[in-house]
């Protein structure tokens, strides 16, 4: 039981302790602000993970990704605004039964549903990425390189609406990702004489740029405001409007598993994510109910089914990173970057290199499940009132202030400032035209690590790129990415035939 | 290959070109990359074959668009987002890149009331009393914590250093 072992390196470490707390509020908090993500809070925090040790430092960033899937739900159930993609879903019935004057039952079931959902994926996480990290320990350079060209097709062929512009987003991730020193040979490319690029692009102003400034940017082109304390001051007609009822948790229940599991395996494919796994979730508990005709009216299973499988992700969503070095969502790609900085290599090496501080990870993932479901289920109402009193349009220079010192602080130079700024302005650019920011982030984190391995396994063998012919396991991972391209391709030109039929 | 599209097709061409154009410029830059030894794969080949894909995919995307375009029929609807185009994006853009060079001049304190002032402006508030109050504020409270409190590095300001003439 190496989790037992977490929780006692956790619970020796109060600093520790004191982040999952912190992360858990900052978390909900931010997730409750329509249109700030977790990623965004998670880029702007990095900085201040750098004066931590590594378990504080990594604790405080993953529960912060935990919480604000869930802090997402608030402002989709009170301001029918989803805080985050991934919360969505829940707007369909968690608004209407805001409007009800049940929004203190629709909040409570998000924070139960979601801290089942979440407990249930983190468990995966701490029984799975074990047992499958024995598996990928035995695989060498060709095999990795494999993983890293299927995970780069696999998620620039289903992030997003197009697969061209999703391809595109990681290519372009690849080629910023290239930007500095050579890993075998040492020669600098693509940095224009400059000798701050000599060690290619900084992650920091790059995701802050990428996530904080465009948001940034792109919450200036709409007039958001959002006042919805006097349907707060409605809410509670009847005593069990406030709580989710005995009943309804029993009737709930089944739909919070299935919803779990479905959003547990979409968790381990690279590149998904929650937004996707709330959507297919509520189609599938909307198919299978007996009364479908009630979804989308305000009833509890609409706000249990996506809440659950948006929170299962979380867990899954790290086993591509602890077990093949692959992160498979924004948030594992960023949470890679702090283990780099803190100088641990991610892979499957980690349970015997660094067991202590990956299951004292997963201690504090166990914890902050607990504390956000708590603050949640008490103090949800609450937080969307303080919000609701804060108009966006003060909200947002700040966030802008933060980002720019937060961009500097990493190393105290003005250059990161004009990255971010850049950053920023192609990050708006390419959410403005449907690309994908969490590809390209991805891409850029994986480049490093890919090229290596390509390179290592073509030194290995006088066969050229004969080598990855022999080996059925790489073989096998370029045959996953192909396939998902192949079936992204088939369903939207099955679908383009159907949508010119409909249009004439 | 695309599920929807919700650009114009010109605005999508434009785009294709600008991939495509990007590209080539990679493709250009890359004959830089040095080189050392004969291997079959050095420095040079992930950059040349990763912005040749791009120039690649930008080609085929202009094409597909430019053909769309021809085509269309019906006057498309002009995007509202444009409304705010030059109202309020492009002096936020703007607004990043000031703040470094007035950082560098002039120190964080006043780079951060200064460009507070806009900013503030950008996103609605319009009483001009109320942003000189929340700027005079808020860029000593941003002062306090991040640089004297976090101790994040301010060389104080190249051409006035104000930190010196405040005395903090």
């Amino acid at each position: 039981m190496d989790i037992l072992i977490g929780f006692q390196t956790l619970f020796s470490n109060p600093t520790a302790i004191l982040f999952v707390f912190l992360g858990a509020i900052v978390g909900v908090v931010v997730g409750a602000l329509p249109g700030m993500t977790a990623s965004a809070a998670i880029a702007m925090l990095v900085p201040i993970t750098f004066y931590l040790d590594p378990l504080p430092a990594l604790a405080f960033l993953y529960v912060i990704g935990k919480s604000g899937r869930f802090g997402g739900s608030i402002a989709a159930i009170l301001f029918n605004t989803p805080g985050t993609a991934a919360s969505a879903a829940t707007m369909i019935d968690g608004y209407p039964m805001t409007q009800k004057g049940q929004a203190g039952k629709a909040l409570k079931t998000a924070a139960i549903a979601s801290a089942i959902g979440d407990f249930s994926g983190e468990l995966l996480l701490i029984f799975g990425a074990v047992m499958i990290a024995i598996y990928t320990e035995r695989m060498g350079p060709p095999e990795y390189f494999a993983v890293y060209v299927m995970a780069f097709v696999v998620i620039g062929s289903v992030i997003g609406k197009s697969i061209t512009k999703g391809l595109l987003s990681t290519l372009f991730g690849i080629l910023c990702g290239l930007i500095g020193t050579d890993p075998i040979t040492a020669e600098a490319r693509y940095d224009f004489g400059l000798l701050e690029l000599q060690n290619g692009l900084p992650l920091v102003p790059l995701l802050i740029g990428v996530f904080v400034i465009a948001e940034v940017l792109a919450q200036a082109e709409r007039d958001t405001d959002w006042s919805l304390a006097e349907k707060l001051s409605k809410d509670g007609r009847a005593k069990t409007d406030h709580y989710m009822t005995w009943q309804e948790f029993k009737t709930s229940l089944p739909v919070m598993l299935r919803s779990t599991g479905i959003g547990a395996f979409v968790g381990l494919m690279p590149g998904l994510g929650s937004a996707v796994a709330c959507f297919i979730a509520y189609g599938e508990e909307k198919r299978r109910s007996k009364n479908p005709e009630r979804w989308g009216t305000g009833i509890v299973e609409g706000v249990a089914a996506p809440e659950s499988s948006n929170n299962a992700v979380s867990g899954p969503s790290m086993i591509p990173l602890l077990t093949l070095g692959i992160p498979g969502s924004t948030i594992a790609a960023i949470i890679t970057g702090v283990f780099l900085i803190h100088g641990i290599i991610v892979g499957p090496a980690i349970f015997k290199t660094s067991k202590e501080l990956v299951f004292g990870l997963f201690a504090s993932g166990l914890l902050g499940i607990a504390i956000y479901a708590l603050i949640g289920y008490f103090g949800g109402p609450l937080i969307g009132r303080m919000i609701a009193a804060v108009p966006a349009r003060l909200i947002y220079p700040f966030v802008f202030l933060t980002a720019f010192v937060a961009a500097y602080s990493t190393k105290n130079s003005t250059f990161d400032i004009i990255l971010m700024g850049i950053f920023g302005i192609i990050g708006y650019v390419m959410r403005r035209f449907d690309f994908s920011a969490a590809a390209f982030i991805i891409a850029f984190v994986l480049t490093k690590g890919a090229e290596e391995n390509l390179r290592q396994a073509l030194i290995l063998t006088n066969d050229g790129w004969g080598i990855f012919l022999q080996r059925p396991v790489a073989l096998l991972f370029f045959g996953i990415g192909f396939l998902a391209v192949a079936v992204r391709a088939y369903k939207v030109m099955r679908r383009e035939p159907s949508d010119k039929a409909v249009k004439n | 290959m695309d599920d929807t599209q919700a650009n114009s097709p010109r605005s999508e061409f434009i785009v294709g070109l600008a991939i495509m154009a990007i590209g080539l410029f990679f493709l250009w830059a890359a004959d830089d990359i040095p080189v050392s030894g004969e291997d079959e794969f050095g420095a040079r080949s992930l950059p040349r074959a990763i912005s040749f894909l791009i120039a690649i995919f930008g080609t085929i995307w202009s094409g597909i668009n430019f053909v769309k375009w021809r085509h269309a029929t019906a006057t498309t609807q002009p995007n509202p987002q444009n409304e705010f185009l030059f109202a309020r994006i492009f002096p936020l853009m703007l607004s990043s890149f000031i703040y470094a060079a007035l950082f560098k001049w002039f120190g964080y304190l006043v780079s951060t009331f200064v460009v507070l002032l806009p900013v503030l402006y950008i996103y609605g508030n319009t009483s001009i009393r109320k942003i000189l109050i929340m700027a005079a504020v808020a860029a000593p409270l941003y002062y306090i914590i991040f640089i004297k409190g976090m101790k994040v590095f301010d060389a104080g300001g190249s051409i006035i250093n104000f930190n010196q003439l405040l005395g903090l």
